[in-house]
């Protein structure tokens, strides 16, 4: 009974192993249309969801096949997949890391295997071997918003910080940005903080916890606006909308509404759709061999009341 | 003497119940350390905090009893909110059944796949629900397409964010459910299928208890809760989002077996879930209003819990 079951394991594996030559090759036949591969960290949220669209509608804009593989945040993950894509012999990677160092090994294979290889949205720690880094500045969002924060303030005043999920690349890079403004304005203290882990339950309830201490607090700051929205709710009970000023990072569509009705005070907009857009041309550029600027910024926003209405769609 | 043993029974009851102790330290404790913490509005907050968790607690017990596992129910409960959110639209301006009914569905429709996996196919409970787990924050995000759905009418918001009696409404729904499963559990035999069927299956199985329907029943309860707290998270944070929910499995054990619940099943008791799910909501709560370090909160948190645990072990031990 074993046996018949471990040659069956076997003939479906190998089934398998067949099927999957046979689609490779069929795949690697069209030499005409290059063949790029996206590898994004996850898809968690608004904003990577549009990073990876905007990257697939740019693909087929220039008139190139992108294939996007999700990482679900995990760089061991991310680095078979890349390992993967080398074998098949993709004529270009992009690689949003879920981790700064995690990813040096899949880098280094890339270069190896003289493969065009890019970084997008965030850097690895052997970035020099990449040809060039697209992407947002999270570390200067994180300043734009804290400076948006310490001029609301008039330099003067109690604020809570919320973190994303602790350790994550994107936290590291806009609460540094934060902390750099604070350190210049000394007037405006950081009486509380805490994490919310990118998500409105945690934020949520860490909001309603500040709110009980009593402490006098004139302002949350928030890594990111999926955050700052579930903040919201803890403000409409506590009756504190508008009198205590809400920040946020991403400016999502409905942070836009919050913004523009006055219940949140400003965001950080990071336009994905460019963002999309110059990684692919990057790319392509690159597997051409032609010269490119090996840091390419994409210049974050500070959305408030004043200019939401020019973004709102 | 009937009084005196009356007593005697009560007096070993509170010995044995290792774990009260264990909270009620911690409570006082924390209402030394800051004022704050023992105010009526924050001890609303610990408990408007902790119901979902303590819900999913009550389901997990029934599962963890039978001898089984649901890792699915975090997913389950993003699932459930985006299809509750995506009803309760203002714009569609659907009676508020409609939100309710559709999630409870969904919910009770994945726990009987999974009932159904376990029971009939024979799939470790384990592989199955990890399984699930998958699928449906994978199902989640599809339906949602990576996007939270906001815009909900304020009667939906209203579900979890109201107060009845100046009593907060999340309150009023742990209460019941609690009410709800304790009578199950204790009172009805259905209840004693499930502890004996966690006992001893085979036994369970071969005195002529009907054991797969049981499995089926109590993973779709399970499921049935999941979507009970996909409505009432989904109200909280006014909105409806494919990446709320992670690790909420994992919670709800915690809350069980911090209560006394075996995770080899047959043992355990709704109480002691719902004593679990107040110590795990009561630490959250009390490290935030402490201003503690967020680094240091997850390291205070897992000591905590092993305190609290030894203790329960120590007063069982010497009864």
């Amino acid at each position: 009974m074993r046996k018949a079951y471990r040659v069956a394991a076997v003939a479906v594996a190998a089934t398998a192993l067949l099927v999957g030559g046979a689609a490779l090759a069929a795949g690697s036949s069209d030499k005409k249309v290059k063949n790029f591969a996206f590898f994004i960290s996850h898809q968690q949220n608004e904003f990577m969801v549009g990073l990876a669209q905007a990257v697939v509608d740019a693909g087929k804009a220039q008139g190139v096949n992108v294939k996007v593989y999700t990482g679900d945040s995990d760089p061991a993950k991310q680095n078979s997949q890349v390992d993967n894509a080398i074998a098949q012999q993709v004529d270009g990677i992009m690689l949003d890391p879920a981790s700064f160092d995690g990813l040096s090994a899949a880098v280094q294979a890339a270069v190896d295997a003289k493969i065009p290889i890019i970084t997008v949205h965030e850097s690895v720690s052997n970035q020099d071997l990449a040809a060039a880094y697209v992407g947002v500045d999270l570390k200067l969002g994180g300043q734009r918003e804290m400076e948006q924060a310490a001029k609301d303030l008039n330099g003067k005043g109690n604020i809570a910080f919320m973190y994303g999920a602790l350790g994550h690349p994107a936290q590291i890079a806009i609460t540094e940005g934060g902390k750099e403004v604070l350190a210049k304005n000394p007037d405006v203290k950081v009486v509380l903080d805490g994490t919310g882990n990118w998500v409105a339950p945690d934020a949520l309830s860490l909001a309603e916890n500040w709110l009980s201490t009593g402490k006098q607090i004139d302002a949350i700051v928030c890594n990111n606006d999926g955050m700052a929205l579930g903040v919201l709710p803890a403000l409409r009970s506590a009756k504190k909308v508008g009198a205590i000023k809400l920040y946020g990072l991403d400016a999502p569509p409905e942070a836009m509404k919050a913004i523009k009705a006055g219940e949140e005070t400003a965001s950080i907009y990071n336009d994905s759709k460019t963002e999309g857009k110059k990684a692919v041309e990057t790319m392509i550029a690159v597997s051409e061999g032609k010269p490119v600027d090996k840091k390419i910024i994409i210049a974050p926003i500070v959305i408030t009341k004043d200019n939401v209405d020019q973004y709102l769609k | 003497m009937p009084g005196a043993i009356g007593t005697k029974r009560i007096g070993i009851l509170l010995a044995k119940a290792g774990i009260l102790w264990a909270f009620l330290g911690l409570f006082i404790i924390l209402s030394i350390l800051s004022p704050a913490f023992i105010t009526p509005n924050n001890l609303m907050n610990v408990v408007k905090q902790m119901s979902v968790n303590g819900i999913m607690g009550i389901a997990m017990t029934f599962v963890l009893i039978l001898g089984g596992i649901d890792l699915s129910v975090g997913s389950l409960i993003a699932l459930t909110s985006v299809c509750a959110a995506f009803f309760a639209r203002q714009s569609l301006e659907l009676p508020l059944i409609v939100p309710i009914a559709v999630s409870l569905l969904v919910g009770v429709a994945a726990g009987a796949i999974n009932g159904f996996g376990i029971a009939y196919v024979g799939i470790s409970p384990f592989i199955m629900t990890l399984a699930m787990m998958s699928c449906l924050r994978g199902l989640a995000q599809v339906l949602s397409n990576g996007t939270p759905i906001f815009g909900l009418s304020k009667q939906f918001n209203g579900i979890a964010n109201g107060f009845v009696l100046g009593i907060p409404n999340l309150v009023y729904f742990l209460v019941v459910i609690l009410i709800i499963g304790i009578f199950v559990l204790r009172k009805t035999v259905f209840g004693k299928w499930v502890y004996a069927i966690g006992g001893n299956e085979v036994s369970a199985r071969l005195s002529g208890i009907n054991t797969r329907w049981i499995k089926v029943v109590v993973y779709m309860s399970s499921g049935l809760l999941a979507g009970v707290c996909g409505v009432l998270m989904a109200s909280r944070i006014t909105s409806g989002s494919p990446i709320i929910g992670v690790g909420y499995e994992l919670n709800a054990i915690s809350a069980a077996v911090i209560g006394g619940v075996s995770m080899s099943g047959g043992t355990g008791n709704l109480l002691g879930t719902l004593v679990g799910a107040l110590i795990m909501g009561v630490i959250q709560n009390g490290l935030d209003i402490l201003g503690v370090s967020a680094f240091y909160q997850q390291i205070i948190q897992g000591l905590i819990i092993m305190v609290a645990v030894f203790l329960d072990i120590k007063s069982k031990s010497r009864i």
